[in-house]
């Protein structure tokens, strides 16, 4: 056999099929001849009787066939010639190709199967085709329809052209059967099996059906037109049946096979469901008492045919007999089947309860622990009352999660855990790989369950693999319970499996959605704040720009003010125009301070750290804004008293705070002022407070406190770049400073240092 | 004060000229000249020992005597700033007090040819110049032998603490911000160039 490069081996083995339907023997001449005279008009009876008589063997049984065809006559058809004249040419014509043709496939089935070591195919099958079974079936249906086209005119099909269609409509499986007998033993198993007609299986496992093959043969045998079209669509819906074929032949050889199917005569081959002969008769257009005329000498007329054929020496009672013995071993397999059904259709029933149990409770949850904890549920209840847990592999960095339940389905424990070395070469997305290593199996099991504390188990762990794909790199559940064995309930629980791994993995997705949501918004936030941010460092460097131009501008002028000032101060004789000329001189080193600070906001440098005393620091602070009324108290946090040391930029913190307690005793009814020092969790920061017992400040104020310039006090009074002086000069110092309503009533001022502390050497060992 | 003023304009002294200036006696002026300790050459032809004004002044800071007799009381002042107000004020303050005499410069370019020619004790340097920044004219006045002991004072209305660093990195004295209280630089001045503190000194020295 050539070997090809066919990527599909059975259009492969189609070819090979059909070159070996090619090779079988042709008909016999006399068939040939027989078969060329096209009709009864072109006959030379003659030369025809010489022909047939030629060959005894054919003309017995053809005789044998039309004295059968032939009733009342029978008895005087003795010889070829007489049956030509009494029954005709094309009676006479039907008998010989169906002797032969039936002959022809015997006799080679026989000879082949006296070659012994034959194959062709290494399908085995305990089951062979029946080839007894399927000539008397065969012949059933011949005679059927020889009977039917009889008995019915208005479908004009000769009773003899009727005879060679029913038996020669199957042709094609006897012919596939004789060239691979083993695979078609295959198909033969498959068809009882699946209790369906043969054409799907051999289609399935041949590649090519008994009608293709069938057509095949009758083409290269020259066979009538009427034959070709039978054998292609004799088991079509007649309802549907194309134009230019001779549906009357196929409408009558359909309801001839629908009627000895019904009377189990011999064995056809199919097994599938089929509509009552009586239904193919109204869509024949046959009338059922015709049918049941048919029915009555039905099995007189296949026991004739049959002996004239040697198919089998049965007188028709015997037939009958054998008929409803075998109608009898279909229904006990058809009643058996049933049950088997019936207890399946039971088990169906009760998954597809847990499947819908499972999502009433909390499979569409999007939740993964409540989805774990409903897959218990509707486990336990399909597949036996015990503990459950579950081991899921998310594919998080946390290794795998265990989970234990309450009753009620919540989770009673959980814990994250790295699968033991041993286990290490266990893949939780392949848990069902590992089915038949029950050592592995019950290593997985006895971990996870001791993992989870869930104490001695009296009977043996089980594992059930849950589910595995879908986004869900694999699930497993341990259970105690005592389950049916797993092999039957394999197929049940896909439905449940399926349910479970599409739910869960909906809740881990579900759950990575929204933390992504939440980083998505996260992010914004951060993206905000950092525009916020950056808007604001750019007016700052643009403001930043202007006064450092403007300071030195306006310093020089300022100078010659002062200076001036000065030296007329210490000329003028007169008091109150000394006291002017000095007045001069402070309002332009006022002026000077602001601009100082101007530019301080808007290049503020680097914070100049060395550690000092906090109390000396507030000393200075206090210094600072002295000969305003009222008193400052200072609250140190207990344990440390004045020695606590601080790690900032000395003279910038101290002029920070000096801000803030220089605006809180503005705001005071009397000028009291507390400084409250505490350190706090969660990360031992140092938070200052400077508490006022003033009137409060609006929202408003408390909103714009620290923008530059802004004051709600009348305009005039107040220069309103203290508060965002301190501002940057805290953010110096990566801290923060905010206005809070005081507890009783006021203002408090907070300022929160995250990094005061010196930093160790052992720190920034580790930092380096 | 004809005494002291006889030696103001002197380039070169002789060892009895020196002697009378430091107040030591001649055989001691000799031998530090011998000794390579006070600077200055023979006359040509001859042994007499002659000393530049230089050497004489660098060997009587060398050995903490007072300089009044050679420079007399009254301290060069050069104030450089691009400001005409701001110089008319220092000319102003400092003239009214009388210890000191003043001049100006606009630039550093103007700045670094009147200190070698002006030679003044002290520089009031604002740090913002036209051409360039003053620590650079600070290196340059450092950089010279001969007036590496000129004090310097910055002065600017900028207060960067990078900068300030800076300037006294490059040899000022001090530094105060603009606008300052004239008595506080005054202050500044009279303390780097050793006067006596009071204005009454300053006073006394006019009119003595």
């Amino acid at each position: 056999m050539e070997s090809t490069a066919e990527t599909n081996p059975l259009h492969h083995q189609v070819e090979v099929i059909l070159q070996s339907v090619d090779c079988l023997p042709t008909l016999s001449p006399v068939a040939n001849r027989v078969l060329s005279i096209g009709s009864s008009d072109r006959a030379d009876f003659g030369e025809l009787t010489r022909l047939i008589e030629a060959d005894p063997a054919l003309t017995s049984k053809m005789i044998g066939l039309c004295r059968r065809a032939a009733l009342g006559l029978g008895d005087r058809i003795t010889t070829v010639k007489r049956a030509l004249v009494m029954l005709g040419f094309d009676a006479v014509r039907a008998a010989v190709l169906s002797v032969s043709v039936y002959e022809l496939i015997s006799n080679e089935a026989r000879e082949r199967d006296s070659q012994p070591g034959e194959t062709e195919d290494n399908t085995e099958s305990t089951r062979a085709f029946d080839r007894i079974g399927f000539w008397m079936y065969s012949v059933g249906v011949a005679s059927a329809a020889e009977l039917l086209a009889q008995e019915n005119r208005k479908l004009r099909v000769k009773a003899d052209e009727a005879f060679v269609a029913g038996l020669l409509h199957g042709l094609g499986k006897p012919i596939l059967d004789l060239l691979l007998p083993r695979a078609y033993g295959r198909v033969v198993e498959l068809t009882e099996q699946r209790r369906t007609d043969a054409a799907p299986v051999e289609r399935e496992v041949l590649g090519i059906d008994h009608h293709g093959a069938a057509r095949r043969i009758a083409e290269r045998w020259s066979l009538p037109a009427t034959l070709r079209d039978v054998v292609w669509l004799y088991d079509h819906p007649l309802e549907s049946l194309p134009e230019g074929v001779d549906r009357d032949a196929i409408k009558i050889v359909a309801v001839a096979r629908a009627l000895v199917r019904e009377m189990h005569l011999g064995e056809s081959g199919d097994h599938g469901p089929f509509a009552p002969a009586a239904e193919m008769c109204d869509a024949a257009g046959i009338s059922r008492s015709t049918l049941d005329k048919v029915a009555r000498r039905l099995h007189e007329a296949v026991a004739g045919r049959c002996k004239v054929l040697g198919l089998n020496e049965q007188a028709p009672p015997e037939m009958l007999l054998k008929s409803i013995t075998a109608a009898n071993r279909r229904l006990s397999q058809l009643t058996a089947d049933l049950d088997l059904k019936a207890k399946e259709g039971e088990r169906v029933v009760q998954v597809l309860d847990a499947v819908a149990e499972f999502w009433k409770v909390g499979g569409a949850s999007g939740d993964v622990l409540r989805t774990l904890g409903a897959m218990t549920q509707s486990a336990s209840r399909l597949l036996g009352e015990g503990q459950w847990i579950t081991l899921l592999d998310g594919g998080g960095p946390r290794g795998w999660m265990l989970c234990s339940f309450k009753p009620g389905g919540s989770v009673a424990h959980s814990v994250y855990a790295e699968p033991p070395p041993s286990l290490a070469e266990f893949d939780l997305s392949n848990a069902s790989a590992w089915a038949d290593r029950s050592g592995v199996r019950s290593t997985l099991a006895e971990w996870a369950w001791a993992k989870l504390g869930m104490g001695a188990s009296q009977t043996p762990l089980r594992v059930v693999v849950a589910c595995a794909g879908d986004g869900v790199r694999g699930c497993v559940m341990v259970t105690d319970a005592p389950m049916p064995s797993q092999t039957q309930d394999a197929i049940h629980l896909l439905p449940l499996r399926a349910g479970w791994s599409a739910a869960l993995s909906a809740a881990i997705h579900k759950g990575a959605t929204e933390r992504l949501a939440e980083s998505l918004a996260d992010s914004n936030r951060t993206l905000a704040a950092t525009q916020a941010k950056l808007t604001e460092v750019q007016a700052l460097a643009r403001l930043g720009e202007m006064t450092a131009g403007a300071a030195h501008e306006l310093n020089n002028p300022l100078t010659v003010i002062r200076g001036r000032a000065q030296m007329l101060a210490d000329r003028l004789e007169d008091d109150r125009d000394r006291t002017t000329a000095r007045l001069i001189a402070k309002a332009s080193g006022d002026l000077s301070d602001l601009v100082t600070a101007m530019h301080e906001i808007a290049r503020p440098g680097r914070a100049d750290r060395a550690e000092i005393l906090l109390s000396d620091l507030l000393k200075d602070v206090i210094e600072s804004v002295k000969g305003a009324e009222g008193h400052v108290e200072i609250v140190m946090p207990t344990g440390y008293g004045g020695g606590l040391d601080v790690f900032v930029d000395g003279p910038r913190m101290s002029r920070a705070l000096a801000e803030l307690l220089r605006n809180a005793r503005e705001w005071a009814e009397d000028g009291n002022v507390t400084l409250r020092v505490q350190i706090e969790p969660p990360d031992d920061r140092l938070v200052i407070r400077v508490e006022d017992d003033g009137p409060g400040l609006s929202s408003k104020a408390m909103r714009h406190a620290f923008d530059p310039f802004f004051s709600e006090r009348p305009a005039g009074r107040g220069r309103g770049l203290g508060l965002p002086l301190a501002k940057c000069l805290v953010e110096l110092h990566a801290g923060t400073v905010r206005l809070e309503p005081g507890g009783h009533g006021g203002t408090t001022a907070v300022v929160t240092l995250h990094e005061w502390r010196a930093v160790t050497e052992r720190e920034a060992g580790r930092a380096a | 004060m004809a005494g002291q003023a006889k030696w103001l304009d002197k380039k070169i002294f002789t060892t009895g000229e020196a002697a009378e200036v430091c107040k030591v006696s001649q055989q001691t002026i000799i031998r530090c000249f011998d000794a390579g300790r006070l600077g200055g050459f023979r006359v040509p032809g001859s042994k007499f020992r002659r000393i530049p004004r230089e050497e004489l002044l660098k060997f009587m800071r060398a050995n903490s005597i007072p300089t009044d007799a050679l420079e007399g009381s009254i301290r060069r002042v050069l104030v450089v700033d691009d400001d005409p107000d701001i110089v008319d004020l220092f000319e102003d303050i400092l003239g009214r007090d009388g210890r000191f005499e003043v001049r100006s410069a606009g630039t550093g370019y103007d700045a670094g040819l009147l200190t070698e020619s002006f030679q003044p004790h002290l520089i009031v340097l604002d740090y913002m110049l036209p051409d360039i920044n003053g620590n650079v004219v600070c290196e340059r006045v450092r950089s010279m032998p001969h007036t590496r002991h000129t004090k310097i004072i910055c002065v600017s209305g900028v207060v960067n603490k990078d900068e300030i660093d800076q300037l006294k990195g490059a040899g000022a004295d001090d530094f105060v911000k603009k606008p300052f209280d004239i008595r506080h630089i005054i202050a500044r001045m009279v303390e780097l160039l050793d006067l006596p503190a009071s204005m009454d000194g300053g006073n006394s020295a006019r009119s003595a």
